[in-house]
């Protein structure tokens, strides 16, 4: 998919106006913080599952070439078929190709970021098949014909309005009276839409939460079946994975369901939890003939070889953007990519270059949030101040923001000269704001009082502050 | 000729710093000694593996009765069937030498065309509530999604504390791992309409579980 992260401000500014949105962001954010913390305070040692979590991954992505030779040779042995993709191309070119080989004309689809991420519906349509998203959220916004906002809500900015209205125009040609419908009716009618598209697919395909090295098997993990139905009717199952995706066995795969389901939506484990090894065996009334697994790079080996390896441990919950304020404000597609929120800040720069998103490791303040509900603790935030530092080596933020801080490096790195203008500001600044307490504009910082007054200081630098208390602690 | 996987393969080895064809045994050891000699942590619960197990289940919305042998299961499926509904019976022996309300030989319809399903179940996990089927002759991954009701028979001797000694449980199976391994709790749901959860969403509406206690030793 085309990155349009270039347009954040812009596109974060539209967002903040539309009320809708708002509401729709609030409402899903309260749910989703809520939930996790109810299914953590229930699990005395969740700290200690995070550190498996981390554990199994780290070690898994420190021997990745051995993980993924062993996961070839098992879906072999289980008579899958395993693709390399190096680029978003490469996977695009390699799924068309089986979908005509398999003589497909419709294919049903079940939510992949994976999929997202190579814009696998896009590349599908030109070469001429009928791709049918399958999870209702996504195919809430295939009809919107919009990107997913969120990483397992992907329609968790569409209003129930909205919706009735969405499927009002594509279900019944805008001829329906009531406007506003209730959420059963809503699902219902979309479950008979899609039974008829599950039913007459020709190929299935889906990502994959997990690929188990021991056994060649693919873990998906969805509420409503979806997935299961995608990958059972259709004459041919194709998975996408990137290649951080691999556990070493069934039983670290049982530790990652456990963190990923309270994480993601505060669930003890997700309705479906389905392991998949090969397509139909010999005396197996339903399933695939053919099953295929694409093993997605697109960037994922260079990040092996510096800090952002950690990154690779990323699950995909979306506990970091449910926790994120910035994510909270102005949800998933002011992004401007597949990934939002801040592990999408990360992955994004790194995936599609750091020129085209400058502004998203700025798009954070830092509160560390995200870090504390990792549950492979990934430092985010860290991550983040490390791509800002990239951009002001490579001379990519913007000038003012370089000047000032070259300015301020320089001040900063003689503390005598810093405590002298600290203390001439704050003189300064403390008589002129004496009489109103705050100042609504400042010289050089239109952007910091354009929302909010500066408190007037007080008179005295922080050093004379701490100076002073040492002097009376001692006497 | 160098093939895409090679070039991932060297991609991935430059950027780990190690050298080509390292085998799996240093691996296996370096696993163990970095977290695998300790089990993962897990839910804890007081109280039997069935009784966590019924407990979980219903909080996800499904339902259960205990049936006092295997004749007892078509009497307990029959109140759940409509007028005009199909059955679908998997071919579990379990479940083929039973007297079915309805003749299933002569019936025998797709199960997209059934509104009530009956599997037997491999295993179950108490930690959870979860049902565990394996696709195979026995047990199609179709009856569990396609029909409306699914009622799965369960024998209490087959819940199991967690996912983990499920699998112990499965891998003398030669079989094993089936192309399917499906574990379910509860029926489908979503809510990805304004976050409201909807029961349905494609699967089953119903899921009911039978429980069968173990024949008294002879």
């Amino acid at each position: 998919m085309q990155s349009r992260a270039r347009e954040f401000p812009l596109r974060a500014r539209q967002a903040l106006d539309d009320q809708s949105l708002r509401q729709a962001l609030a409402k899903a954010q309260d749910g989703f913080v809520g939930k996790r913390q109810t299914a953590i305070d229930a699990f005395p040692q969740f700290e200690a599952l995070r550190d498996r979590g981390t554990a199994i991954k780290d070690h898994t992505l420190a021997y990745l070439d051995v993980y993924l030779e062993q996961f070839e040779r098992a879906v072999q042995d289980a008579g899958g078929q395993v693709h390399w993709a190096e680029s978003a191309e490469d996977a695009q070119d390699i799924v068309s190709d089986i979908c005509r080989q398999a003589g497909a004309s419709r294919v049903t689809k079940a939510k992949t970021m994976a999929g997202e991420e190579v814009g696998l519906n896009e590349a599908l349509e030109t070469a001429g098949f009928e791709a049918v998203e399958t999870d209702l959220g996504e195919y809430i916004i295939q009809l919107a014909k919009e990107p997913p906002s969120h990483i397992i809500a992907p329609a968790v900015h569409k209003t129930r309005q909205q919706i009735s209205d969405l499927f009002n125009t594509h279900h019944h040609g805008g001829r329906l009276q009531s406007a506003l419908r209730e959420v059963p009716e809503l699902v219902d009618e979309a479950r008979q839409r899609l039974r008829e598209k599950f039913l007459t697919a020709d190929v299935g395909i889906t990502g994959a939460n997990f690929l188990v090295a021991e056994s060649g098997s693919i873990a998906l993990v969805t509420n409503e079946g979806n997935a299961d139905l995608t990958h059972t009717l259709p004459r041919v199952h194709i998975a996408i994975a990137g290649i951080e995706k691999l556990v070493p066995t069934l039983d670290d795969a049982a530790c990652m369901l456990r963190l990923l389901a309270r994480s993601a939506t505060g669930q003890d484990t997700s309705t479906y939890t389905t392991f998949v090894t090969g397509p139909k065996r010999a005396s197996d009334p339903d399933g695939p003939e053919a099953f295929h697994i694409v093993l997605l790079d697109n960037g994922r080996s260079r990040m092996l070889g510096n800090r952002y390896r950690e990154m690779l441990r990323c699950i995909r919950c979306g506990a970091c953007m449910n926790h994120c304020p910035v994510y909270g404000a102005v949800g998933g597609h002011a992004y401007g990519w597949v990934y939002p929120g801040p592990m999408g800040s990360v992955l994004t720069p790194l995936f599609t270059g750091l020129d085209g998103s400058r502004d998203l490791p700025n798009a954070c303040t830092l509160n560390g949030r995200c870090q504390t509900v990792c549950p492979v603790r990934i430092p985010l935030p860290e991550l983040l101040r490390d791509l800002r530092r990239q951009q002001f080596e490579r001379g990519l933020a913007a000038r003012r923001t370089r000047w000032g801080l070259a300015a301020w490096g320089l001040i900063a790195r003689r503390p005598r000269l810093y405590h002298l203008l600290a203390r001439l500001g704050v003189a300064v600044l403390g008589r002129l704001g004496k009489r109103k307490g705050a100042f609504r504009r400042l010289p050089l910082a239109a952007g910091w009082t354009a929302s909010r007054d500066m408190p007037a200081p007080q008179g005295t630098t922080f050093q004379q502050l701490w100076k002073q208390r040492q002097k009376d602690a001692q006497s | 000729m160098s093939s895409a996987r090679e070039r991932i393969l060297g991609k991935v080895r430059r950027g780990l710093g190690v050298p080509a064809s390292r085998g799996p045994a240093a691996a296996h050891a370096a696993r163990e000694q970095a977290y695998a000699a300790a089990a993962s942590p897990r839910q804890p619960w007081d109280g039997d593996s069935v009784d966590r197990f019924c407990q979980r289940f219903e909080a996800w919305a499904g339902t259960w009765q205990r049936v006092p042998d295997a004749s007892a299961i078509p009497a307990a499926v029959q109140p759940l069937l409509a007028e005009g509904d199909a059955l679908a019976v998997a071919a579990h022996p379990l479940l083929q030498q039973l007297d079915w309300p309805q003749d299933l030989a002569r019936e025998h319809r797709h199960p997209a065309d059934c509104q009530l399903a009956v599997s037997v179940a491999d295993a179950a996990i108490a930690e959870t509530g979860t049902l565990v089927l394996c696709s195979g002759p026995q047990s199609p991954t179709t009856l569990e999604l396609l029909p409306e009701t699914h009622v799965v028979v369960l024998r209490t001797e087959t819940i199991l504390p967690d996912m983990e000694a499920v699998w112990r449980h499965l891998q003398p199976d030669p079989a094993f791992p089936a192309r399917s391994i499906n574990a379910i709790s509860g029926p489908s749901r979503t809510a990805d309409v304004e976050q409201t959860i909807q029961l349905g969403a494609h699967g089953p509406r119903r899921l009911h579980v039978l429980l069968l206690a173990p024949d008294p030793a002879p």
